[in-house]
């Protein structure tokens, strides 16, 4: 007979009163300049934008109507088109058509899309098709990994179900080595602000602990039994082991229960919007207490199924009215009005976009960010690669040239990706020269000038 | 041919279509690699979280698991189950997860005396070796050397520097506890030997008992750690296992990550739809599959074409029953109308439409699953197959735009025989016999074994599939693929025709599971 076990009292960290330290939230970090440091965000929605295919007779109704300067009043003017929600950023925005994917698909636009958006790398082979993974790193893992911020990782955040099915698509540490994403706000806030009786004494003896540790991966690897696969993972896991990091400051007693509430239910479909806004409080906070210098957010899966609700009208799956049928395939109903839900859902993606946008202003983050609206297919019905969207809104410290619409009219979007890892303050090995290409080795270098300051 | 997802039709040009001669070499070399899944077997296993909760519970001594896991950032699969060691990492979010719950837990032990004394009873200054040996061993699963123990006495009287509350004892229970929960000989089980030997007790003790239970191995497998190597011991014990409840959970998720039952919680219909349908239909899923495997002791042809389920009311009312209550029963069901697990509710409604059926998503899933044929995606360019209209079937509609003679002929002509025999299901899974004034023809043709067959509806369908050898090999390498926690190799050839055979021949799942689990694969180092 085993004695009698003890139960554990589960100590809630943060739940309403006691143990709760929260910290006001930051103040506004002050003016700009170039100097400082840059934060990078990138919001993904999927399955296009409604900007018009001359096939089957759709319009542009995504971009304002003449490429070159815009302001509020412009946007404003134009409120037929999905760009007019963030009208009251247009002075502080780039928007950019004209960027197309350099690399064809898996057969499979969304994951080669997404696969494609943020590396700028070629969509392997194997594995193949709708599972198939990027060849490169991610632009969040790059600007990460050069400041040593958070141990160097992008905070990556997806809202979407868990099916085995075209998750998160996003971020890569390297070539097919994808990175997960938390779909759970609570537990990335659980992850940011660490133990509660995080003392020195406790990080002293994390670290001790750690070298420990280290000692006994690399004894487990003097094995040469081990498959190529398994000296990859103990390498990352070696990789992986650093000193505890925590957070400087808190989410507000309110927005902690807010979270702490939806725990768990981070892939419903009902709350996907609800749960992108949490993540975006936790962009938010991250960036303003420089715990890490980039961040991505996943709203819904590779192929954005996501039924959903506005004006109170439960809309059809998102994937099949970006179709115009309903189905995931290549035949269903035509679904009536489809244009139309895929134009609303563009409004409510860019009207989420406006919160993040808020919240990083609110602390005086904007100023010294990019946050990047973007999609990884250009229009919806076709699935295409050209015109793929990306809507920047922040000053950089100063270097960005905010206040207008530009159309490439056709270039890789990688040029793109260089130009915000310079943005970002990443440089070749010598610590000095902006880096000078991102992406395929293949793709011809060059910056977009256009987007500087 | 065995081990492979055969990639069956020519996709149609998609954004990477090529030449046509150039298409041809492609899919060749596609088939190629497809064949060789993986060259060399893995050694290295990350616990899932579920082990991980299990191992902690164990070695921490509670009534209870943590539930500390559900704060773990999760795992990014790629079509495999999620115990697929190839896509279980330690990555940088998931160390600092490790980390911090070690730091909690064992503070919360040192902290709290009953808690102490669980983990380490009658903690002495002299027994202080003894306890160590014992923690460590039990946490690492084997024997320790005493190089290690010694490490591990290191850390032990680093106790009163490194927390330094007074207690010295209390403190070095306190470093080792939070150091042993994050060491790579707690959160991985590996395998060690010589390839071609069998696993030695102590590997092969933990290998069974995670795959059957989840769980670190209890004292009676532990018992006999000197002659697990003995295939014979080994079954004895994985029958022993197999007939506890703790293997049920385990072994369920084998069939609910292939049926997608987690997809369940985001059906959404505007058409006769209750959300409390959601849970309904995972619960009867859960339920059918219990009875099935456990309490009948079925196989795969049982669970194909087994004729009752298990409802409450509301379920009764798509399945036509009345007198249920809201308490889940055991029902019989109309033979001519259901037949096992593919006509359930759940599995018909999530591949479904609002109202309607969906033969290409419900033909996709089982020749995928079911016959482990790979059938590319659509083409992006799709078109409408037009509304539905009085006196139009949707199968008449669905066939219109990709069946002989449209550029969806390809691939379609092998999905859609299989969709279509379920005609007789709308988008709830109710029977039906006319579909928008037209009389339901849920009959078809489908080359199955190398051999045309032809069926009425899904009833005459499934029973074909009950009995067919490329069901049940498909069948047997999920088996394989999901008891060994990795894709299949070369060499898995054996036991997936080993199982294949014992499957057509009617053997329960749970006597597959012990044939994988005592199968040379399994216990031989790779």
């Amino acid at each position: 007979m085993s004695p009698r076990r003890p139960r554990l009292t589960r100590r809630h960290f943060l739940q309403a009163g006691g143990a709760c330290l929260a910290l006001p939230f930051l103040e506004s970090r002050g003016r700009a300049t170039s100097d400082g440091p840059v934060y990078t965000v990138f919001v993904r929605q999927g399955n296009g934008v409604t900007q018009g295919d001359e096939a089957i007779g759709e319009e542009d109704r995504f971009w304002p109507t003449t490429p070159g300067a815009i302001d509020q009043t412009i946007l404003e003017r134009e409120s037929d088109q999905v760009l007019s929600e963030l009208a009251p950023w247009a002075s502080r925005m780039i928007a950019i058509k004209g960027l197309d994917f350099p690399f064809d698909g898996p057969f499979c636009g969304h994951s080669g899309g997404g696969n494609q958006v943020l590396t700028g790398a070629q969509v392997s082979e194997t594995p193949s098709v709708n599972f198939s993974l990027a060849m490169g790193e991610s632009i969040d893992n790059r600007i990460a990994r050069h400041f040593d911020n958070h141990g160097g990782e992008p905070l990556t955040l997806y809202t979407g179900p868990r099916r085995n099915f075209l998750e998160e698509v996003l971020s890569y540490r390297g070539p097919k080595d994808r990175r997960a994403a938390e779909d759970d706000p609570w537990n990335a806030y659980q992850r940011m602000i660490g133990p509660v009786d995080l003392d020195e004494l406790v990080i002293e003896r994390q670290m001790s602990v750690n070298d420990l540790l280290l000692d006994q991966i690399d004894t487990l690897m003097a094995s040469p039994k081990l498959s190529t696969d398994d000296r990859r993972r103990l390498e990352l896991h070696f990789d992986s082991i650093r000193d505890f990091e925590r957070l400087a400051c808190r989410l507000a007693d309110d927005e902690e229960q807010a979270m702490a509430r939806l725990a768990g239910e981070g892939t419903l479909d009902a709350n996907r919007i609800t749960i992108a806004k949490m993540h975006m409080d936790l962009i938010a906070l991250s960036f303003a207490c420089d715990h890490s210098r980039a961040a991505t957010l996943q709203i819904g899966d590779g192929n954005d199924g996501t039924r959903y609700t506005i004006d109170g009208e439960l809309l059809p799956n998102f994937h099949w009215c970006s179709h115009r049928i309903a189905t995931d395939g290549d035949a269903g109903d035509i679904i009536y009005g489809a244009e139309d839900m895929h134009h609303s859902i563009d409004r409510l993606m860019a009207q989420t976009f406006a919160y993040l946008l808020e919240k990083l202003d609110e602390n005086g983050v904007l100023e010294n960010a990019v946050a990047v609206w973007h999609n990884d297919l250009g229009n919806g019905v076709s699935h295409s690669y050209v015109d793929v969207p990306f809507i920047l809104v922040g000053e950089a410290g100063g270097q960005l040239s905010t206040g207008q619409f530009l159309d490439y009219e056709g270039v890789s979007h990688h040029r793109l990706l260089t130009t915000l890892c310079q943005v970002a303050g990443v440089t070749e090995d010598d610590g000095e020269t902006p880096l000078q290409h991102f992406g395929d080795e293949d793709l011809e270098p060059g910056i977009l000038e256009e987007i500087l300051a | 041919m065995l081990l492979m997802l055969a990639l069956a039709c020519n996709p149609a040009a998609g954004p990477a279509a090529t030449a046509p001669a150039e298409e041809e070499e492609q899919i060749v070399d596609e088939d190629e690699e497809e064949t060789i899944e993986s060259e060399e077997a893995p050694r290295v296993y990350r616990l899932t979280h579920a082990q991980w909760e299990h191992s902690v519970q164990a070695l921490l001594n509670l009534e209870e698991s943590t539930g500390l896991s559900s704060g773990f950032i999760g795992t990014t699969m790629n079509g495999g189950y999620d115990n697929n060691t190839e896509t279980l990492l330690v990555d940088a979010i998931l160390f600092q997860d490790y980390q911090r719950v070690a730091i909690e837990l064992s503070d919360q032990v040192a902290r709290d005396p009953e808690l102490l004394a669980a983990v380490a009873p009658d903690l002495s200054a002299d027994s202080v070796e003894t306890w160590l040996e014992a923690i460590v061993s039990e946490a690492w699963r084997r024997p320790i050397s005493s190089d290690e123990l010694s490490s591990w006495s290191n850390v032990f009287a680093l106790g009163p520097e490194l927390v330094g509350s007074g207690d010295d004892l209390a403190d070095g229970v306190q470093v080792v506890l939070q150091a042993l929960l994050q060491s790579p000989g707690f959160v991985y089980r590996m395998e060690t030997g010589e390839a071609g030997e069998p696993l030695n007790g102590w590997e092969a003790a933990a290998k069974l008992s995670y795959t059957l239970w989840d769980k670190p191995p209890d004292a009676e497998l532990l018992a006999d750690v000197d002659s697990l190597d003995d295939a014979a011991v080994l079954q004895q014990h994985a029958e022993r296992m197999l007939a506890d409840a703790s293997a049920r959970t385990p072994l369920l998720a084998l069939f609910e990550q292939t049926l997608r039952f987690e997809d369940y919680a985001n059906i959404e219909k505007d058409y006769d739809w209750e959300t409390s349908l959601r849970d309904d239909m995972r619960t009867e899923g859960e339920l059918f599959l219990t009875e099935v495997l456990f309490e009948e002791r079925g196989g795969l042809s049982r669970l194909l074409t087994a004729d009752f389920t298990v409802a409450n009311a509301s379920l009764g009312e798509l399945y036509g029953v009345d007198g249920l209550g809201e308490d889940f029963e055991k029902v019989s069901l109309d033979g001519t109308q259901r037949a096992g697990m593919l006509t359930l509710t759940g599995f018909l409604t999530l591949m479904a439409e609002d109202e309607q059926s969906n033969p290409i998503r419900r033909g996709g899933f089982i020749l995928h699953k079911l016959l482990c044929i790979e059938v590319p995606p659509p083409p992006d360019e799709t078109t409408g197959v037009g509304p539905m209209e009085e006196g139009l079937s949707n199968r008449e509609r669905v066939e219109r735009h990709t069946g002989e003679g449209t550029c969806g002929e390809g691939c379609h002509t092998l999905i859609n025989p299989l969709g279509y025999a379920f005609e007789n299901y709308d988008g709830l899974g109710r029977w039906r016999t006319v579909d928008y004034g037209v009389e339901v023809d849920a009959s078809d043709t489908f080359v199955l074994d190398g051999a045309e067959i032809a069926y009425d509806n899904a009833i005459d369908l499934v029973g074909a599939m009950a009995v067919s050898p490329q069901v049940h090999e498909c069948f047997a390498e999920h088996v394989v693929e999901y008891t060994h926690g990795r894709s299949l190799v070369d060499s898995d050839e054996p036991v997936v025709d080993a199982l294949t055979e014992a499957s057509l021949g009617g053997a329960s799942v749970i006597d597959l599971v012990t044939q994988a689990v005592t199968a040379d694969s399994f216990r031989v180092n790779p």
